[in-house]
């Protein structure tokens, strides 16, 4: 049973079957992008080991990605394929290899968010464009803020969350993809707290374009024996955080995008733009930063092609924000991904490989074209 | 075959075992403005004194022009918007609760409501100077206005707070406002 497994994941047709799938994945991936959006349809088709195509279980891209790797991987195994007539076929498997392990980095531990700084201010935090968390934050130390910061995979209905140093617990009750306010018309139970003693949350349609979603969240807080026990909800962008106070400590909780705090700062001395003449639209913009590492300022210059690349990171020149009495906000796009380099270095090598079996091959072509 | 059953384990080991998220987190930050009144310390409210009442400002809120009428204005900003706050102070009751809970009810196209419905429907507060009643008006079938309105009687003025928002700005703002009214004092 083990050797036929083994035998079908190193088989050649697995390999083509699964090339063939990967091309069905990309085309309804794209199309469907019109209806449910990029992030969402990357998420369903590219990003997922299994999708549900009514009621049937559909291999996704991380699987087939996943058996490709296994398949080329036991594939160098093969006794058969280690001779030296073949060095130009062993070398383009290591690229394709290479090709999808570079591929897994970046879906595993890539990154990529925004970074919003205002003329005059620094910044060294980027707020993940999708991944939600939920921060409490204790405000009660006059000289620091103490966040404990729970991820969006936690929140699944009736997990409990907890921390050592925290002097309560926290139930998800339930989480929102997009959400919104509406008024109670009837008066709410006891058990509510902060705004949901006056408003219901409540799911809606999650927007093709993500940037409109504000998720949700509906949690109950319990173990602190005060008044504070009870349950909250919060939603995305919410201006003013819901704040609890519990033995003297005060909180605010706060649903946000995922923060990655980074060990340097960025401050935006200058931002300039250019607009087509006659008309509103920009036609180029660019930062005029301090990169701040260690205390030490370094100048730097960020344009719309011109990216600044530090640490892992790439900052690109996103977007503006200008507000009616003229401030201007630069929005960079932060992207840490650690398989940049793969797909370059697994193009040259598999490039090479076709190359040396061009070359390992051509007496033999030659020999046949004789005859 | 060996090789190829421990590249399968290893394949089913990355596949299982890789997670870029730490899902909980604690960690320091130097102190950061939320926009709130801290209960332990005041120092970073910004008290404002105006025709000799006063109150906490929260962060962010903008003063605005308003007409005559008002002794304060401010601009409140929400996630979506920015609401109208009103500080309107008159002489003796002005008109009593009734009439002005029903005339702000009218703005948002509700129907009069009594006395006795009024006091049912409200929130009772406490300000530096007295008790203050709250009233949250919401009319369903508009979600671009909602008032949430206090009314803070003293010996001889009635002061009158009123915001005017949407209902979402509403309910993001709903205590900061209270924790608003509280602060007001002489």
């Amino acid at each position: 049973m083990g050797n036929k497994i083994i035998k079908l994941l190193s088989s050649p047709k697995l390999f083509v079957y699964s090339l063939v799938w990967l091309m069905i994945l990309v085309v309804v991936g794209t199309v469907s992008q019109k209806d449910i959006g990029l992030y969402a349809s990357q998420l369903k088709y590219f990003s997922s080991y299994f999708f549900s195509f009514g009621l049937v279980p559909l291999p996704g891209g991380r699987i087939v990605l996943a058996l490709m790797l296994v398949n080329l991987v036991s594939m160098m195994f093969k006794q058969n394929l280690w001779k030296m007539k073949k060095i130009g076929v062993i070398i383009v498997h290591l690229g394709g290899v290479m090709l999808l392990v570079g591929a897994g980095m970046t879906a595993i531990f890539s990154s990529e968010g925004s970074m919003v700084i205002e003329e005059g201010s620094k910044s060294n935090t980027v707020d993940d464009y999708n991944i939600t968390e939920l921060a409490i934050i204790d405000i009660s130390d006059v000289n620091y803020d103490q966040y404990f910061v729970f991820g969006q995979p936690l929140f699944k209905n009736g997990n409990n969350l907890m921390h050592e140093k925290l002097d309560f617990d926290i139930t998800i009750l339930d989480y929102m993809d997009n959400a919104t306010l509406e008024p109670l018309t009837n008066p709410s139970g006891i058990q509510f707290r902060g705004m949901l003693k006056n408003f219901i949350l409540k799911e809606i349609k999650r927007d093709k374009d993500d940037m409109k979603n504000r998720p949700g969240i509906i949690y109950q807080i319990s173990g602190s024996f005060t008044e504070s026990d009870g349950i909250y909800g919060l939603i995305f962008g919410q201006s003013v955080p819901a704040t609890i106070n519990i033995d003297g400590k005060q909180y605010v909780m706060n649903l946000q995008k995922k923060k990655t705090y980074l060990p340097f700062a960025i401050e935006l001395k200058d931002f300039k733009k250019v607009m087509h003449p006659g008309t509103e639209v920009a036609k180029s913009y660019s930062s005029n930063i301090n990169l701040i590492e260690n205390n030490v300022p370094r100048p730097v210059l960020i344009e719309m092609n011109k990216p600044l690349r530090h640490e892992g990171y790439t900052f690109y020149q996103a977007s503006f924000i200008e507000s009616p009495s003229g401030e201007e906000t630069t929005v960079l796009a932060a992207v840490k991904n650690y398989g940049r380099l793969f797909p370059y270095i697994s193009s040259i090598i598999m490039s090479i490989g076709l190359l040396l079996h061009m070359l390992v091959s051509m007496p033999n072509l030659f020999k046949k074209s004789i005859k | 075959m060996i090789f190829q059953k421990n590249t399968l384990l290893l394949a089913i080991i990355l596949l299982v075992g890789c997670d870029n998220s730490r899902h909980i987190q604690y960690y320091k930050t130097p102190k950061k403005d939320f926009g709130i009144i801290q209960t332990q310390s005041n120092e970073d409210s910004k008290q404002q004194v105006i025709s000799n009442l006063s109150w906490d400002l929260p962060k962010g809120w903008i003063p605005s022009k308003g007409h005559s009428m008002r002794l304060a204005s401010f601009d409140v900003p929400f996630s979506t918007g920015v609401g109208d706050l009103s500080i309107v102070s008159l002489s003796g009751i002005s008109g009593g609760l009734l009439a002005n809970v029903n005339r702000w009810r009218g703005q948002i196209n509700l129907d009069p409501i009594s006395e006795n419905q009024i006091l049912e429907v409200s929130e009772v507060g406490e300000s530096k100077m007295g008790a203050f009643r709250i009233f949250k008006m919401v009319n369903n079938l508009n979600k671009e206005k909602a008032i949430i309105a206090a009314v803070l009687p003293t010996g001889n003025k009635t002061f009158f707070i009123k915001l005017t928002v949407s209902q979402q700005g509403l309910g993001e703002l709903e205590s900061v406002f209270e924790n608003f009214c509280s602060s007001i004092g002489s």
